[in-house]
């Protein structure tokens, strides 16, 4: 109750930024959030709703996908030196390369529909889990370690004990981070040769010249992002409530 | 039953290219039962030493034996409490003090049997569900202490287990210990906090407090200055009941303690004390 509170507030200050700017600059391309909200009405009962749905799948297989591979990958690369030593290189080469870049690679080999984009993202999502997990699998202290080994532990059960668990909280705060820049490319792949999702009907719309409709779709977007960041933190309430305390 | 033999061990560490000698030469014998603290100043290797008897740390030489078998590796009946660390914040009590049951594949009626009645020994069962960090330093050695009595040990290991604590927590702790060992070893006593067995429980107990080790070592090994060996050995047949700590003899046995620490743990400069008796080892 008290974050819908703070959200409605947030909602509120943001709109009246937003026309006041809209106001002042007096432009087409920036209408006013009231033109646009009851745009926006309209649009929900059309074609938006299904370019929303079209995204959200995107962004939410390929964060479930690149979560599956890179959780496990990354407390693996963390505790076994031997693989680490040969890994982590390869890892540190690729990680800044702006994935992005392989966009039209992608295209080509896996067409135009949602492989493509689902890869990509999946891509980006996993290096940035990779590359924190790995880091906090490494913090685990030796004596957390031990004191499972005195109990006598197989190494799958150091795993399942201390090494996933300690890891989530900072595995979900990755997550955080590159649900956002997963939603970012998102609308990068999806402005090119497609004809579903946000990215599409954005773009679609400003080159149409239909600015209320292109800040409909602007909205849906945010709105989307917002919903997976809600979604994250419920999960992380759950998986992680002894670290809240 | 435990009888552990130790004879000549000695343990290298190899620390960025350089051996350093953690453990020479130690012979100590520890028969079941007994309750051996090691008392010595940091650095002195006994950590080190209650880790070769776990068998988390391999010999470098001589040899450990518990029970007649030499010890390779792990072994089911020894339970190790460390300082920190040995409690996960992420799971709950019970969850805690379940995990090695766990780790062990007890069947899960057996695990809430086991656990239910350590916990409720203890004072920890209205607990069971809150996390480490809902609990106080003392409460959360208690889960750790459940956790180790749940494995049903007859050799039960602690590195400097209350020494976070305030001084009351601590020897209300110590006081727990105590009793567990009494009841373990009393004769012809059936089980205490863990049943009926009435098998005998060793504890050998790493501090660096005197008073804690007065109180809680039946016999006490004091390392030296000179790495990694004991120094002397000395008894404390008083020790055993409670209100031991508020005796002229505990007083007289600490200041004992201190006065063979400050020589580097020799005793030569001692006169044995009737009572307490001070052996050299040589």
């Amino acid at each position: 109750m008290e974050k819908l509170k703070s959200y409605t507030v947030a909602i509120f200050a943001i709109l009246a930024g937003w026309h006041l700017l809209a106001v002042i600059l007096n432009i087409q391309a920036l209408p006013s959030p009231i033109i646009v909200m009851v745009d926006f009405t309209r649009l929900v009962q059309g074609e938006l709703s299904r370019h929303f749905a079209v995204s959200l799948y995107r962004v939410g297989v390929s964060i479930l996908l690149g979560v599956a591979l890179a959780l496990p990958a990354g407390l693996i690369l963390g505790r076994e030196e031997w693989l680490d030593r040969f890994v982590a290189p390869i890892v540190f080469v690729l990680y800044p390369i702006p994935k992005i870049v392989f966009l039209p690679v992608l295209l080509l080999l896996l067409g135009l529909g949602n492989l493509s984009k689902i890869v990509l993202i999946t891509v980006i999502v996993f290096f940035q889990i990779l590359v924190t997990t790995r880091d906090a699998a490494k913090e685990i202290p030796g004596q957390s370690v031990m004191s499972m080994e005195s109990l006598g532990a197989t190494s799958w059960q150091i795993y399942k004990h201390v090494v996933y668990p300690a890891s989530l909280p900072k595995m979900f705060t990755a997550l955080r981070i590159a649900s956002g820049t997963a939603i970012a490319v998102l609308f990068f792949a999806e402005s090119f040769a497609t004809e579903e999702g946000l990215g599409y009907f954005i773009m679609d719309a400003w080159s149409r010249f239909n600015y209320s409709d292109m800040f409909g779709g602007i909205v849906a977007m945010a709105l989307m992002g917002l919903l997976i960041y809600e979604l994250l933190d419920v999960v992380e309430r759950r998986a992680c409530a002894w670290a809240k305390l | 039953m435990s009888h552990v033999e130790l004879s000549g061990v000695g343990v290298d560490y190899t620390n960025l290219g350089r051996t350093v000698t953690a453990l020479d030469g130690v012979d100590l014998s520890i028969p079941a039962g007994d309750a051996l603290a090691i008392i010595g100043p940091s650095g002195c290797g006994k950590s080190t030493l209650l880790y070769v008897l776990s068998g988390l740390v391999k010999e470098s030489r001589g040899t450990v034996a518990i029970d007649g078998e030499l010890l390779a590796g792990r072994r089911l009946q020894t339970a190790l409490i460390l300082q920190d660390y040995g409690l996960f914040p992420w799971k709950t009590v019970y969850n805690n003090a379940a995990l090695g049951l766990r780790v062990r594949r007890v069947v899960k009626m057996e695990i809430e049997a086991r656990v239910g009645k350590i916990l409720r020994g203890l004072g920890l069962w209205e607990m069971r569900e809150r996390y480490p960090a809902q609990l106080s330093g003392g409460q959360r050695q208690r889960v750790a202490i459940a956790r180790s009595l749940a494995l049903d040990p007859d050799l039960l290991l602690m590195d400097e287990p209350f020494s976070s604590l305030d001084a009351l927590t601590r020897e209300d702790l110590q006081n727990t210990v105590l009793e567990i060992w009494r009841e373990r070893n009393a004769n012809g006593a059936s089980g205490g906090l863990n049943g009926d067995k009435a098998a005998p429980l060793t504890i050998v107990l790493v501090t660096h407090s005197i008073e804690e080790a007065s109180f809680l070592g039946r016999r006490i090994a004091v390392m030296g200055d000179n790495p990694g060996t004991i120094a002397t050995l000395v008894e404390n047949d008083e020790m055993g009941d409670i209100d031991y700590r508020k005796t002229p003899g505990f007083y007289d046995h600490c200041s004992m303690l201190r006065g063979l620490l400050k020589n580097g743990g020799e005793s030569g400069a001692l006169q044995p004390d009737a009572e307490g008796g001070v052996r050299g080892e040589a």
